[in-house]
């Protein structure tokens, strides 16, 4: 055929053809977006699929869902751009082990796989396994051993890197004089609330401060309600159920737990041999012994080769004839207890049987299943109730004029609630149906009985309203003590501040601790040296103290922070000693040594990679990377 | 085609052949002995490349026991043979990092001034460049490592070398350049992977005023040149 195309394929008329198919090459080039696929991002050249990068993207938001997070779809983009990211940084590594003769020999590749205890059967590399394992998770074999070649040679890369880094003596005095730095310092705490509590605030005050913010002392309108309310759960506690009620349904619904008949039985197993005809006579002759007489469960013992039963007497347990096909159920369904019959053939040999006993079938006893019963019955006269009572509530709705008479329709109490505003309240927390109702015009002012108004599936409610309390500004009385501990509070502040500061200067001054111990007798002052990592120290006030510069001599660096309790506290550091070597146990110090080299040494790896990319001639598609399904 | 004759064809492709076949032999030779270059060429160089990496992999494990003559060995051997390889340049990294375990920075400083010799400026000689600046640090000469990382461009290395020439500056006692160093070093956008941001800001807090001509109150002060930092941390 190609011959005939090729034949014919002469003259102007091919040459035109060929011009046809050429143009929109010499004009697009071969675009791969012209036959519907494209790129997520190109190193150097080097294409990332869109597939590619789809399933990596998928995998990581696997990764996400396994750990039970849900995404708001602004993450998904930041992770699309992060999973992008890493597929460039893969890429700029695997050309640069190929562009720097990055190589693992063979043995190097199968000793690592035979290492894998995955591959591995009683402590030793199966060949078996390994295929097998692979064959099943559709991994070729030669596209598995590249990639852990590709692992090794990254491995090399990275220990080059990562694992040569080193900390110098002067890297790791300089860490531990400022992690490991104390500080001395003197402390003093300004009370709050012991401010509060001693200043005295007028009546006079109070009320100007009352009368100057009337309106934040604004309470909600409310209202009082009265209401009857139908509740299904309620209902059913009350249901009752009499026994002739549940024979009644026994009778009834008792079809559904009916049990098949199921007989109990014992067998001689004598599996087919190479000589059938021998094994059936031997099976023959075991059954006139059992005919004649001889115990059976004795004979069992002796002869049977089913292990499982010859020890109990060839016992096979209470079975139903669906437990038991072929043959063997025929024989066994067909039999009067104390029947014993024999050679029966199955798949498994030849049998001599004896029927022991029938346990008859039919429904099961009501007292195995009463619960579930009683559980269908009450909910099914619980509904019957809950529409039938919502019934009786819309009928007495025509014509009731208060809520006793339309309880005592549906056989229910009238309740009470105080309090509940256009935010809701209980009992009906923020229930919109009720709030609407509730503050209806012919609720609220003409006082009229409420629909029907349903909560939820299972409860509704009729309400009236016995009272309103327009929003009004509350009384003196009720806020005094507000504005009590609001004026004492601001004014303690005040006066903290002021104390603070003379603290602030007498600490300046001195750091004779004693001396200002008799200066401000009122004060309790503390003395002592601190470091970084101490945990019993107030956070705010350690972070405070350790953000000072260093003190100079006879000049004490002075602040203040509030504590996180609120109180104010006046710190002085008066001296700062670096954190000494000498003073950490030798051990601790080369374990410390070696932490700092591997973070050295991982930074130094992170900024290779990025070194990498970064002079790498990276194109990412936008297109790819904010492709997002329809769906989502 | 089909109208000549079987005879005629075998003319024909005489005639062809004796006007042109020395060429087509000619050509078959030079191109054959092409092929079997480049392929010969690409057997040794693999070849080499595998060695190198068995080298390098017994070397990283002397190198991990600590043990610097069978290493020193090796190394010699790596530079010797492979001397442009990827490895003999990870080879200067991991010995300059035996010597600084066994306490011997001259040496471990010529091998990393070794892997800068070539000039160029790859990404591996960045790490080199980075490790040498530390030691001549730890060597007291903090106006060297400021030479070593003058001019070095904008580079993925920048917070670290940034981080390095802080600490030079704050030896040399110029706290604004050293000031102004950690500054860049903490600004890059990937300080927090690049360098441990929480030392770096505590070296900032550390540093003394500009004004400040005096050296802070240190109740335990003592100057600290390397020779003493060595034996203190039992090096």
């Amino acid at each position: 055929m190609l011959q005939n195309i090729r034949d014919r394929f002469t003259g102007g008329f091919a040459f035109a053809i060929l011009a046809l198919i050429g143009v929109p090459f010499v004009f697009f080039g071969i675009n791969y977006n012209f036959i519907g696929q494209t790129f997520a991002a190109k190193v150097n050249g080097e294409e990332i699929s869109v597939v590619a990068f789809e399933n990596a993207y998928r995998n990581e938001l696997l990764r996400y869902a396994n750990q039970g997070l849900d995404l708001p779809p602004e993450y998904r983009q930041l992770i699309r751009e992060g999973v992008l990211d890493l597929l460039v940084r893969e890429a700029a590594i695997d050309q640069f082990l190929d562009e720097s003769g990055y190589r693992v020999p063979d043995k190097l590749v199968t000793d690592f796989i035979q290492r894998a205890p995955e591959f591995r059967e009683d402590g030793v590399f199966s060949k078996e396994l390994y295929y097998r394992l692979l064959n099943e998770q559709a991994i070729d074999p030669t596209q598995f051993e590249a990639s852990q070649r590709r692992g090794l040679q990254q491995s090399q890369l990275q220990r080059g890197i990562g694992a040569t880094a080193f900390v110098t003596p002067a890297d790791y005095r300089r860490y531990l004089n400022l992690y490991g730095e104390q500080r001395q310092i003197a402390l003093v705490q300004v009370d709050v609330a012991a401010i509060a509590e001693s200043i005295e605030v007028t009546d006079e005050e109070i009320q100007a401060y009352y009368d100057g913010q009337r309106d934040t002392f604004r309470s909600p309108e409310t209202v009082d309600l009265e209401y009857v309310e139908l509740n299904r759960a309620d209902i059913a506690g009350q249901v009752e159920i009499t026994d002739a009620e549940l024979q009644e349904y026994y009778q009834e619904a008792g079809s559904r737990y009916l049990q098949d008949e199921r007989r109990q039985a014992r067998h001689i197993l004598l599996p087919l041999g190479d000589d059938e005809a021998a094994t059936e006579a031997e099976a023959a002759a075991l059954t006139e012994r059992a005919r004649a007489g001889e115990p059976f469960e004795d004979l069992a013992r002796s002869y049977s080769k089913d292990s499982g039963t010859a020890e109990q007497g060839g016992d096979l347990g209470l079975l139903a004839q669906s437990q038991l096909p072929g043959p063997l159920g025929d024989a066994i369904f067909a039999m009067q207890p104390g029947d014993i019959t024999g050679p029966v053939r199955s798949g498994f040999g030849f049998h001599v049987l004896k029927l022991e006993s029938i346990e008859v079938g039919g429904p099961l006893p009501l007292d195995q299943v009463r619960g579930e019963l009683e559980r269908e019955i009450r909910a099914q006269k619980a509904d019957d109730a809950y529409i039938e009572k919502e019934r009786a509530l819309g009928d007495a709705l025509f014509d009731a004029t208060d809520m006793a008479a339309l309880a005592g329709a549906a056989g229910l109490e009238v309740k009470t609630a105080t309090g509940f505003s256009r935010n809701g309240g209980e009992p009906f927390g923020a229930n919109q149906a009720v709030i609407v109702a509730t503050f209806d015009e012919r609720t609220l002012t003409e006082r009229h009985i409420s629909d029907i108004v349903e909560i939820d599936a299972n409860r509704s409610v009729v309400l009236r309203v016995t009272d309103h309390h327009p929003s009004a500004i509350r009384p003196l009385e009720e806020v005094r003590d507000v504005i009590d501990y609001t004026l004492r509070n601001d004014r303690a502040l005040v006066l903290a501040d002021e104390r603070a500061e003379s603290l602030k200067s007498a600490l300046r001054e001195t750091q004779d601790v004693d001396a200002l111990r008799a200066q401000f007798p009122d004060f309790s002052f503390t003395e002592r040296v601190v470091g970084r990592q101490d945990s019993d120290m107030d956070p705010y006030v350690l972070e405070a103290v350790f953000q000072e510069k260093k003190p100079r001599q006879g000049e004490p660096r002075v602040g203040t922070v509030i504590q996180q309790d609120g109180n104010y506290v006046v710190y002085s550091v008066i001296a700062a000693a670096p954190g000494r070597p000498e003073s950490i146990p030798l051990a601790d110090r080369d374990a410390g040594k070696i932490r700092l080299a591997q973070q050295a040494g991982g930074a130094d790896y992170a900024a290779f990679v990025y070194e990498l990319v970064r002079r790498a001639d990276v194109i990412k598609s936008e297109d790819a990377l904010e492709a997002q399904s329809l769906f989502e | 085609m089909d109208d000549l004759s079987e005879k005629e064809q075998i003319e024909r492709i005489r005639g062809w052949w004796s006007e042109n076949g020395t060429y087509v032999i000619v050509g078959i030779i030079v191109g054959s002995g092409l092929l079997f270059g480049i392929n010969y060429y690409r057997n040794q160089t693999l070849d080499t490349q595998l060695e190198a990496s068995s080298q390098f992999e017994a070397l990283a494990q002397e190198v991990a026991e600590n043990r610097l003559e069978p290493a020193q060995e090796i190394a010699a051997g790596i530079y010797a043979d492979y001397p442009d390889s990827i490895y003999a340049a990870q080879t200067r990294l991991a010995m300059a990092r035996l010597y600084m375990d066994q306490g011997r920075d001259q040496e471990a400083a010529a091998e990393l001034q070794a892997l800068l010799a070539s000039g160029g400026n790859s990404e591996i000689q960045l790490v080199g460049r980075l490790r040498l600046a530390r030691i001549l640090l730890y060597q007291g000469k903090p106006e060297a490592v400021l030479t070593l990382l003058d001019g070095q461009e904008e580079s993925a290395f920048s917070a670290r070398f940034q981080e390095v020439r802080g600490d030079a500056y704050a030896d040399l006692g110029r706290y604004a350049e050293a000031r102004t160093a950690y500054a860049a070093a903490l600004a890059d956008e990937r300080s927090s992977q690049l360098i441990d941001t929480a030392l770096v800001n505590m070296k900032v807090s550390d540093l003394p005023d500009d004004a400040a001509a005096e050296m802070p109150v240190d109740p335990t002060a003592e100057a600290g040149t390397p020779d003493e930092t060595g034996d203190e941390t039992g090096e």
